[in-house]
């Protein structure tokens, strides 16, 4: 932020253009990449980085696990030069670096990959890749043929079956995501530092990044991965480094022992995160036949979702798996109201819902857990207490005959649901946009669920929430079903999620159900084939 | 009334429609870097008031036309520091630009020339452009005749705005700027900069376009001269969907309909109002063809450097 020259570098200021490269042939194990030594990093009010030390071999998937807050964002940022430690140093293949930019960063062969994309969906993935360094022919004009013949190159190289062509806006997420680590590579990062990639993936899009990623470092990349995800960092990562609140916890190397028979390292990594014993999943036991309380009937939105049916009893989870994209998105907004029915019907604790209003579907019991927090979930620049409130502000207690709000009725509730879901916030007067993704999605999930739901749309619910989180919020969405006889449709990317949580599984794919499945009688072959049944393998033709 | 669709309404539209592509490209490059151009109106008037002024005090159109690009220049310089390095409301301080604009003008004319009211004594103006085969054509010559050389380059500035943007890397970062400012400049384009050179073409545009109404069509400037072209401008630049060739096409389209309806006024006993009202109702009728318009993703946010 500040101009400031940082105090890293006392021996060698001028030093910093020194790429971490050459440095493959030395003896037998690897060498360090990046050591990194006593960084610290304080917020008000949070040690985000306490004295850390990590180094990372060159050619090797390193991964840093820890939970939301654990600091492994702060950490990749300040390696990244997005942010300035208060104290440590950085050293690149063995000599001391400054790293006060991005700039300095890339220009260093540090790239990163961050959770929001920094594309431009406006522009094609040569465009975005070439802006800043632009190749040009005869004078002043673009060379887009070249750039585009480099790009594909690259892109063949790799194997990342990208479309130089391809406007951005028209890729899936999964694709958007290669793009942005083509844009890092084409910029000559010899390193690659990915933050919580498989966040907004599905099974497949995962496995692709995963073969994409052995395929670099097997071509001599470091790459660093970041998530709060056992099992992948399991099946990926040569070595990891667990971080616990701002300080290292350990560092383990993973061998292939350990990825055939990941249970023993599973728990070792998970106490290592949470500091103690990890919650037992919700024991599943059977789905009581109650009354039906949601129901489609041949509903479709007239578009490309539909006609479906499903219903959603008292008392049951219903599980929605299906690679992004494939009308989830839009079957929740058609339960909420937000999307036009134009035929069939949908039954609301049985009564025909299907012209209702949001406002009056809300009223008779619905929830909804948004899926796109930023846009849907939160009012970002307003506090907590609104926020909890929002959406039922003109009834009471909240307002007094609908005109008067009150206050501190509405800090009360507030209060409420950040003591029971632990969401970390100075207070309910602060902005929510000053809050965690992990603490915002606590807030819309303890919101939605303390309002005396009959029906509950969870769309992933647990999105960019930590291990610990994401059990509370199961066990909560498990409690309500089974002691008050609610019923939830469980919209997730994460199959393990549905599965883990689920009586009945449906699975999407475009726009309609593809078939449907208990956990127990489960066959992936089967699950697998009605996930990509006909569907678009995420790449641009 | 067809007989009003000829060589003369041809010529006339086209005059008609020049301050308004001048204008509305302006725009489109300042909009496309991010910048909400509401201004376009002030820096027109800004532009035919100079360009007479230095006119009439220097004897030569050539300086005026210059002084009047540099007076356009000099108002999206202050245009584009309340936008960008003050971060004020875009649209607040076009409105302010606009409307002081027509304010100073109108306030300087008594001042300058004394017992001028509303507007100024005349003055040489740009004379229309012998093009010696062109306007040889049988019929259509008639319209090569009428036309100076700004029509033409009004014309031409529609593909090299293209080719400006599209095929330079000037305009690959100037759209970027206008797309995602913090992903322009995370790869290293001086995002304040371009909005900055943006906005003061746009200036230069827009004076341009105001310099066509008072040196080339009238010799003089008149008080409000501009009569909300300015606006008609931003609102071809929004039906051409910022995209230079449809700005054009749409310009042409205003300026064909002006022409028609101001023919078409003297032969008819209806309302003239009615007829002047022609252009929009064929701009609300277009843009029920044209389809949604998608403006660029980060206009009118200023961008914060980190």
């Amino acid at each position: 932020m500040s101009g400031k020259p940082r105090r890293l570098n006392k021996e060698d200021p001028a030093e910093g253009a020194q790429p971490p490269k050459q440095k493959t042939a030395s003896d037998g194990a690897s060498p360090a990449a990046v050591r990194l030594q006593g960084i610290t990093k304080r917020y008000p009010g949070v040690l985000a980085n306490d004295d850390i030390n990590l180094e990372i071999a060159a050619g090797s998937i390193h991964g840093l696990l820890g939970e939301n807050g654990a600091g492994k964002s702060t950490l990749m940022k300040i390696l990244f030069g997005l942010v300035t430690p208060d104290a440590g140093e950085i050293q690149l293949g063995g000599r001391m670096a400054s790293i006060d930019s991005t700039r300095t960063a890339l220009d260093l062969g540090i790239g990163m990959v961050q959770q929001h994309f920094s594309l431009i969906a406006d522009f094609t993935v040569t465009e975005n890749l070439v802006l800043g360094k632009e190749p040009t022919r005869r004078g002043p004009f673009l060379d887009m043929e070249r750039a585009k013949s480099e790009v594909q190159e690259l892109s063949d190289r790799y194997d990342f079956r990208i479309d130089p062509s391809a406007k951005v806006a028209s890729l899936a997420v999964g694709a958007r995501q290669r793009v942005e680590i083509l844009k890092a590579l084409y910029r000559g990062a010899e390193m690659l530092i990915l933050d919580e990639p498989t966040a907004a993936l599905a099974p497949p899009e995962v496995e692709e990044l995963a073969g994409l990623l052995r395929r670099l470092r097997d071509q001599g990349r470091t790459v660093v991965f970041i998530s709060h995800k056992l099992p992948e960092v399991i099946d990926l990562c040569d070595r990891v480094s667990v971080l616990r609140s701002g300080r290292v916890e350990g560092h383990r190397e993973i061998t292939s022992n350990d990825r055939s028979n990941p249970q023993a390292l599973t728990s070792e990594l998970a106490r290592m995160m949470v500091g103690h014993d990890l919650p037992e999943s919700p024991a599943r036991g059977d789905a009581a036949a109650d009354a039906v309380l949601l129901r489609l009937d041949e509903a479709t939105d007239g578009g490309r979702l539909g006609p479906l049916s499903l219903e959603v009893r008292g008392g049951e989870i219903v599980g929605v798996a299906g690679v992004e994209g494939n009308g989830q998105t839009e079957l929740v907004e058609m339960i909420l109201g937000v999307r036009r029915c134009s035929k069939g019907t949908i039954r609301l604790i049985g009564e025909d819902a299907t012209r209702w209003s949001v406002r009056r579907r809300l009223a008779s019991g619905l929830a909804h857990i948004a899926e796109d927090r930023h846009g849907t979930g939160v009012a970002e620049r307003m506090d907590l207490a609104h926020n909890v409130t929002l959406g039922f502000q003109g009834t009471r207690p909240f307002s007094r005959r609908g005109v008067w709000l009150s206050l501190s009725q509405m800090r009360r509730f507030a209060d409420g649901v950040v003591r029971r879901f632990s969401v970390l916030s100075p207070s309910v007067a602060t902005l929510v946009a000053g809050l965690s993704g992990g603490n915002q999605q606590k807030l819309v999930v303890g919101r939605e669920l303390s309002r005396g739901p009959r029906v509950i749309l969870a769309a992933q619910p647990t999105r960019g929430l930590d291990v610990k989180a994401a059990a509370f919020v199961h066990d909560e969405l498990a409690d309500l079903c089974r002691r008050d006889g609610v019923g939830v449709l469980l919209v997730s990317l994460e199959l393990s999620e549905v599965l883990a949580l689920s009586d009945r599984v449906l699975v999407m794919s475009e726009g309609g159900i593809a078939g449907e499945t208990r956990p127990g009688d489960m066959d992936v072959t089967t699950l697998g084939r009605w996930m990509t049944g006909g569907a678009r393998s995420g790449v641009a033709a | 009334m067809l007989e009003i669709f000829d060589m003369n309404w041809l010529a006339q539209g086209i005059r008609l429609s020049v301050p308004l592509v001048f204008a509305a490209l302006g725009g489109l490059l300042s909009e496309r870097a991010g910048v909400i151009n509401i201004a376009l109106e002030g820096k027109m008037l800004a532009g035919a008031f100079t360009g007479v002024a230095v006119t009439w005090w220097s004897g030569s159109n050539v300086l005026g036309l210059f002084a009047a690009l540099a007076a356009g220049a000099a108002v999206g310089w202050v245009h584009a520091w309340f936008c960008i390095s003050v971060r004020a409301d875009q649209i607040v301080s076009a409105t302010a630009i606009n409307l002081f604009a027509l304010g100073i003008t109108a306030a300087l004319i008594p001042a300058i020339w004394e017992g001028g009211r509303a507007n100024t004594p005349g003055v040489d103006r740009f004379r229309s452009f012998d093009f010696p085969l062109l306007n040889d054509i049988p019929g259509l010559g008639t319209v090569f005749q009428r036309l100076s050389w700004f029509d033409y380059a009004a014309i031409a500035l529609a593909p090299v705005i293209w080719i400006l943007l599209w095929r330079t890397p000037f305009g690959l970062r100037l759209r970027s700027c206008g797309e995602s400012p913090e992903a322009a400049a995370s790869v290293g384009v001086n995002v304040i900069r371009t909005r900055y050179v943006a906005v003061m073409l746009a200036g230069v545009l827009a004076a341009l376009g105001g310099v066509y109404l008072s040196l080339v069509q009238n010799g003089l400037f008149q008080r409000g001269i501009t009569n909300g072209r300015g606006f008609l401008a931003l609102a071809a630049m929004i039906f051409g969907k910022w995209k230079p060739i449809p700005v054009l096409a749409a310009c042409l389209l205003f300026g064909l309909a002006d022409a028609y309806q101001l023919r078409a006024q003297s032969r008819s006993e209806l309302p003239v109002e009615l007829f002047q009202a022609l252009p929009y109702v064929i701009g609300l009728i277009t843009l029920l063809f044209v389809g949604r318009a998608i403006a660029p993703a980060a206009i009118g946010r200023a961008y914060v450097k980190e």
